[in-house]
């Protein structure tokens, strides 16, 4: 049997109003709460100061939590780590929201803060901020949940770049809803890099 | 002049999404951009759309933002002497 090159460090889910970390549920609220009362709930229990954090849109404050939490786990992330992301409505809340601005047909208004966010990279952008990235990123747009597509992307990336860490996933926002699954790629762990056990981890978050 | 001033430090907050921030911890004379508030490119745009809205401001004249911006102050200043 092959030895697998990379393995999964460490992975965050978020789900309705639940998020888990490697496995362990961290924040857990009512399914009332707003998602984005829940993403700032998720926030200050991080304890961290990050004004920026309150400008960012949904998609993007789901992706910062995860992360943030990965890299408590992990240790920080190599400034060369690779971004491999996906998701299904690329970044619809805020192309929505800046759409509803210009068609307003009474007060038409262009809000340059919305607009900042009306592409899926953005998010890419805010934590390669955050953590000081200076790596290959990519974001692309699925029907589902593809680990089928991932996992030889990602293994490709690696290897052709000869990088030992990645971030890759899932991260599917709606107005209401969060399903997410990122997970932290290394040359080192338990827990190999492949579509067997990336199914399994997204089915373990209920 | 107080009163718009307050208005200002309301707006200013929600618009540009100051979560941490209250009126009261936002001093008339606090440097908005740099080390006071520490506010970036897209938040001046902000401000210049919040002119426009809400006051029927329009700057024109992007080296005018500089000065206009500089604290809530000015920005009450600018507002005073040019509001329609």
């Amino acid at each position: 049997m092959d030895v697998p090159s990379h393995y999964i460090q460490s992975y965050c889910t978020i789900r309705d109003r639940s998020i888990a970390l490697n496995g362990t549920t961290w924040l857990k609220m009512d399914s009332s709460t707003t998602l984005a009362d829940f993403l700032k709930s998720a926030y200050r229990q991080l304890d961290i100061d990050y004004p920026k954090f309150h400008k960012m849109d949904g998609l993007c404050k789901a992706i910062f939590i995860a992360t943030e939490l990965m890299t408590r786990d992990s240790g920080p992330y190599p400034s060369d780590t690779a971004l491999i992301f996906s998701n299904r409505s690329s970044s619809y809340l805020s192309d929505n929201k800046h759409a509803l601005g210009i068609f307003n047909t009474e007060n038409a208004t262009a809000s340059p803060a919305t607009f900042v966010y009306t592409l899926p990279n953005i998010a890419l952008g805010e934590i390669s901020i955050r953590h000081r990235l200076h790596s290959e990123n990519v974001f692309f747009i699925f029907d589902r949940y593809s680990p089928e597509f991932l996992v030889p992307y990602t293994q490709a990336a690696l290897d052709d770049k000869k990088l030992a860490n990645a971030i890759s996933g899932w991260t599917e926002i709606s107005g209401h809803t969060c399903d997410l699954l990122l997970y932290y790629i290394g040359k080192s762990g338990s827990v190999p890099h492949t579509v067997a056990q990336l199914k399994r981890i997204y089915n373990e978050h209920e | 002049m107080s009163e718009l001033t307050q208005e200002l430090k309301a707006k200013i907050i929600t618009q540009l999404n100051l979560e941490d921030l209250t009126v009261d911890d936002l001093d008339d004379h606090t440097p908005l951009f740099g080390d006071g508030l520490g506010l970036d490119s897209i938040d001046a745009l902000e401000l210049i759309v919040m002119l426009d809205k809400s006051y029927g401001i329009k700057l024109s004249d992007p080296k005018e933002g500089r000065k206009v911006f500089e604290t809530v102050q000015t920005m009450a200043d600018f507002i005073e002497a040019n509001r329609k």
